[in-house]
């Protein structure tokens, strides 16, 4: 799952710029922080399956 | 911040020496009565195949093919399961091998695995005498064919034989300059890396996972392509070939099963790699592939 949202950097553009944009910004990151559990579980259903599927392809370990 | 790199034991990861070293992991004190001159250290286990693993695949009633001491594992100076390699005659060319523990034979005796059939079978083809360089070791993933390219041109080799690994398998620094190991193994159950850190790297290793085998098959090519304008260079044939079962045709399956219907029982001494049929049968395909690519 990719979490990475491309924009500008935190100091980019007038302070009233910088200013707007977080207010903006403000639900998204709120409703980031209230599906994160739902997020985390997600990724590690998702590990889960993958692990699953290399350890068919490739069942031996090294310690 | 590590300034150099270690690969076992404090042992320096050091591109220049003479002879690239090996990771090994002797678990035991007993070594062979019968050593080879040509060879520097002998263990009756290394690293997945242990006296306990044994006993207690014995009480869960699993019939073993070999007895504890019918074969010991004897490396040479530079923990490679091959003659040392000063001693070794390089007006003469090489076959070189690499891969996993499948091609270091982890659980054979030297004459079953893969690479000594294959070796024999190269031999008799060609009419002549080849050095048999085996740089395999166990956990290996392509990446640990980089650490060995520069040698390639010192060994003078004919054919470069790889069973190549997993491709998520990498090697990758921890903070301290430990070379580390990598395989699905690290992430996937804690109690298996009991010592490995809770780090970034971990993380870092996860999520390589988690986005795909485009990152893997990609570095695969890079380095394939390396060996191969090598070989170019050098004048040897680069042959590989998958060591996972998934991977390898169904010919390969077929043509075990088969040989197998004759064959009671048959396993390698840790009970978890393959047996010495299926080298056969490995054997067999690689140099089909062999003559193939004339």
């Amino acid at each position: 799952m990719n979490h990475y949202t491309p924009g500008p950097g935190p100091l980019d553009g007038s302070k009233k710029f910088r200013l707007t944009r977080t207010v903006k910004s403000l639900p998204k990151k709120t409703w980031t922080i209230i599906k994160s559990p739902w997020t985390w579980y997600q990724d590690r259903k998702e590990m889960k399956t993958r692990l699953a599927e290399l350890k068919k392809r490739d069942p031996f370990i090294y310690k | 911040m590590a300034n150099k790199f270690l690969i076992r034991k404090h042992h320096p990861y050091d591109p220049t020496a003479e002879y690239p070293f090996n990771w090994f992991m002797i678990s035991s004190p007993n070594s062979n009565p019968n050593l080879s001159k040509n060879r520097e250290t002998s263990s009756q286990w290394l690293d997945f195949d242990t006296e306990k693993l044994y006993d207690e695949n014995i009480a869960k009633g699993i019939k073993h093919t070999y007895k504890k001491d019918d074969f010991y594992y004897d490396l040479n100076k530079d923990g490679f399961r091959c003659d040392n390699f000063d001693t070794m005659k390089f007006d003469l060319k090489s076959v070189i091998y690499l891969g996993c523990s499948h091609t270091f034979g982890i659980g054979l005796p030297e004459e079953d695995v893969w690479t000594h059939k294959v070796h024999k079978q190269i031999e008799e083809k060609d009419d002549t005498t080849y050095n048999y360089i085996n740089l395999s070791s166990s956990g290996n993933g392509i990446d640990t064919y980089m650490h060995l390219m520069p040698y390639f041109k010192k060994f003078k080799p004919s054919y470069v034989i790889s069973l190549t690994p997993d491709i998520t398998r990498m090697i990758m620094p921890l903070e301290d300059g430990y070379l580390s190991k990598m395989g699905r193994w690290v992430v996937d159950d804690d109690t298996i890396m009991k010592d490995f850190p809770n780090n970034r790297l971990k993380t870092a290793y996860s999520n390589l996972l988690l986005a795909g085998d485009n990152f893997f098959e990609y570095k695969k090519q890079v380095i394939y392509n390396n060996i191969n304008s090598l070989g170019e260079i050098l004048n040897y044939k680069f042959i590989e070939m998958s060591a996972l079962l998934e991977d390898v045709q169904k010919d390969v399956q077929d043509r075990y099963k088969k040989l197998m219907e004759h064959i009671e029982h048959e396993n390698a001494r840790d009970n978890s790699h393959y047996n010495r049929t299926y080298h056969t049968v490995l054997a067999e395909k690689i140099m089909h592939k062999l003559k193939e690519n004339k």
